[in-house]
């Protein structure tokens, strides 16, 4: 039978995925560019046995999320960057607190009100180090409709077997624009589910790791009696000051993401076997990339694409690879320079590095790549 | 009541301040009452907005408004007024600025900040005893990013995140009641449509140092689906079905200021609107209408036990 199709917004289909993935439960509030996550979410989650939430501002509907999570609904919100901001302390909380949760994020210019209707990529070290204190980050970064409605499922996925919250961040862009969509069968694509408990609710400690870097997640009201909280804590959920039970705590937390970057990573390449330029790009500039690249070739230039599906954690080690094999790497991205701080990190100088930046709220077109490209070598 | 200088609809001002040609939809309830109060407040007014419709106001390189404007985030209008009105008294105490020079701190929010997101910092501000006057423009409804449901959308209205058959399950935030509950010095309904009572109110909130707050139902032809010409009508059937009571809360009481002699039916007033057809198509759902017209016949019948109205 053929596949069911469809025309959708990018932000259409980030719900849809959503559904796929099994979450039950939204909170949120209505912000300019994401709004329509929220609305395409008010109808499908009560289809199945779901619940949409309004709450009363960005914070709220956060708190929201962590707290249906950890009485076991797979949990979502939809912002843009100032909700981001509003959130952050909660985000740290779902870090500590080792809560699964799913945040998107459809990128606008900024700070603040910026440009709501316009596209921007400039929230991705926000979603890195928008919180304070010490932690691991997810984000992923998918470029299409279609990948869009993947990258959320694997967002579920990831967020529910590293017990931890997960971002998704596209630019207006992709949020609003159009395209075909096929959607994939039940059980075609993966679904992960956070790992129950194999131990008696007596036995129970939330934060116990001794089987495991992620401890097992028990649900209010399973049986299993729990504490949480965003207080540095003991294994048994409770707050301590021991010196080297917050360590081991601080350090297990973002080692459960450091130890498994290549379960996380994902990144698409293009014509970077014997590329001499590398064009490193994500989110809908990295299609300008893309079709530069091949304007590129044209012209006699061997240019190749580096996109990454996961920015974070960086993929550090194929972007450093990538450094050694080719002569100069060239940033794109919707900011004044971001994710370029961290390929100059990890290039240690072997390659030259440009970057292509644009924050007026018009996208940046393959030309100003394919030009920055010939100034550079 | 007290003295007023608009014993009619001849004393209302003839010039209007308000520039016109913005970005806001046509027919716009909203702008209908801030044009009204703008009009009495005068030019020396500062306007503190939150995110909503009317950040549409001002867009380059024009502006509406004689004075200058801040537009800050979504949750803190109120606070924002602090900064400027403790600012203006530090400069004012000093005699770098002359009283002729001072100028009114006005708070400019919608019902989304205004009954939710902004409501802690309204609470803040009218415990601090700020001298301030807020306009909220209630379009029941998140209008700007397409009315989605807020703390103010009624019972039963269908909007962009509330499409069951019943509507909106929640019951409209009675802010009027919260803001009334900090005992400021005065706070008031108004609607555009009945631009004699709204002047009296703006008038009375002028002479009163402290907060002042001033709610305003402001139909919304885009979101709640009418013809952009029916605003003015919408507002009075508002009013004359008695689902948007005037009011104001002055000295401690509750007054009322114009009462519906005889009540429309909720009807009148709900069947001329896109977000409540699904009440009447295919068919009337009877039990929901009866029961919003039962909630307005309660908060009316409550009223005249309590005998606490004025009549106009």
């Amino acid at each position: 039978m053929a596949k069911k199709v469809a025309l959708l917004q990018g932000n259409e289909a980030c719900a849809l995925g959503a559904v796929y993935a099994g979450a039950k439960f939204f909170g949120g509030y209505p912000i300019t560019p994401s709004t329509e996550v929220a609305e395409v979410l008010s109808a499908e989650l009560p289809k199945v046995g779901g619940k949409f939430i309004q709450m009363e501002d960005e914070i709220g509907a956060m708190a929201a999320i962590i707290g249906a999570s950890l009485t076991g609904a797979k949990s979502i919100t939809a912002t843009s960057g100032p909700g981001v901001s509003l959130k952050q302390e909660l985000i740290g909380y779902a870090c500590i607190a080792e809560t699964p949760c799913v945040i998107i994020n459809v990128m606008r210019g900024g700070p603040s009100t910026g440009m709501p209707t316009g596209p921007g990529q400039s929230d991705v070290m926000q979603a890195r180090w928008g919180t304070h204190g010490d932690h691991a980050a997810i984000a992923l970064v998918p470029n299409s409709c279609q990948e869009i409605f993947e990258e959320t499922v694997r967002a579920f996925n990831l967020s529910e077997k590293y017990r931890m919250p997960v971002q998704v961040l596209f630019d207006e862009i992709v949020g609003h624009m159009r395209e075909r969509i096929v959607f994939p069968e039940p059980g075609e694509l993966e679904i992960i589910d956070r790992q129950p408990p194999s131990v008696s609710p007596a036995d129970y400690k939330p934060y116990d790791s001794s089987k495991g870097q992620v401890p097992p997640l028990a649900a209010f009201g399973s049986g299993y009696k729990f504490h949480v909280t965003g207080l540095n804590k003991a294994d048994d959920g409770f707050p301590t000051t021991k010196a080297e039970l917050v360590d081991a705590e601080e350090r297990r937390q973002i080692d459960k993401v450091m130890d498994n970057v290549d379960d996380i990573l994902k990144n698409e390449e293009y014509l970077t076997d014997d590329a001499e330029v590398i064009i490193w790009a994500y989110g809908s500039t990295s299609r300008s990339a893309r079709y530069a690249v091949n304007k590129l070739r044209e012209d006699g230039i061997k240019a190749g694409l580096f996109r990454p599906l996961t920015i974070w954690p960086f993929p550090e080690a194929r972007t450093a690879e990538l450094a050694k094999q080719c002569k100069a790497i060239i940033v794109a991205e919707m900011n004044l320079g971001q994710m370029i701080y961290e390929v100059e990190r990890v290039s240690k100088g072997d390659c030259a590095i440009g970057g292509v930046f644009r924050v007026d709220g018009e996208p940046i077109n393959p030309g100003q790549i394919v030009d920055k490209v010939k100034e550079v070598l | 009541m007290t003295e007023t200088r608009f014993k009619s609809m001849k004393d209302l001002p003839a010039r209007h301040l308000l520039g016109t040609g913005t970005a806001l939809c046509s027919g716009c309830g909203g702008l209908e009452v801030l044009h009204e109060t703008y009009d009495l407040l005068g030019e020396k007014t500062i306007f503190i907005n939150a995110a909503g419709c009317m950040t549409l106001l001002s867009v380059y390189p024009y502006t509406p408004f004689e004075e200058s404007w801040l537009y800050t985030s979504m949750a803190s209008a109120p606070a924002g007024a602090q900064g400027i009105r403790d600012a203006f008294d530090i400069l004012l105490a000093k005699g770098r600025l002359s009283p002729g020079e001072d100028l009114q701190t006005v708070v400019l929010t919608g019902d989304g900040a205004a009954y939710g997101m902004g409501l802690s910092a309204t609470s803040g501000a009218i415990e601090r005893n700020l001298d301030f006057l807020y306009l909220c423009y209630d379009n029941e409804g998140y209008g700007n990013t397409g009315q989605q449901t807020s703390a103010a959308t009624p019972y039963g209205a269908r909007t962009a995140t509330s499409h069951g058959r019943r509507g909106n399950p929640g019951l409209k935030k009675d802010l009027f009641a919260i803001w009334a509950a900090h005992r400021p010095p005065y706070v008031a309904t108004v609607v555009g449509a009945e631009p004699l009572d709204l002047a009296r109110k703006i008038e009375r909130a002028q002479k009163i140092r402290g907060p002042r707050l001033i709610l305003a139902l402001a139909p919304c032809p885009t979101g709640w689906g009418y013809n952009p010409e029916q605003t003015v009508e919408i507002g009075k059937l508002a009013v004359r079905t008695g689902i948007w009571p005037l009011k104001e809360f002055i000295d401690g009481k509750v007054v009322h200021t114009k009462i519906p002699k005889q009540r429309l039916p909720v009807t009148d007033y709900l069947q001329r609107q896109g977000r409540f057809a699904h009440l009447f198509t295919p068919k009337p759902n009877e039990p929901l209408l009866q029961e919003i017209q039962a909630r307005v016949d309660a908060y009316w019948d409550e009223l005249a036990c309590s005998n606490q109205n004025t009549a106009d």
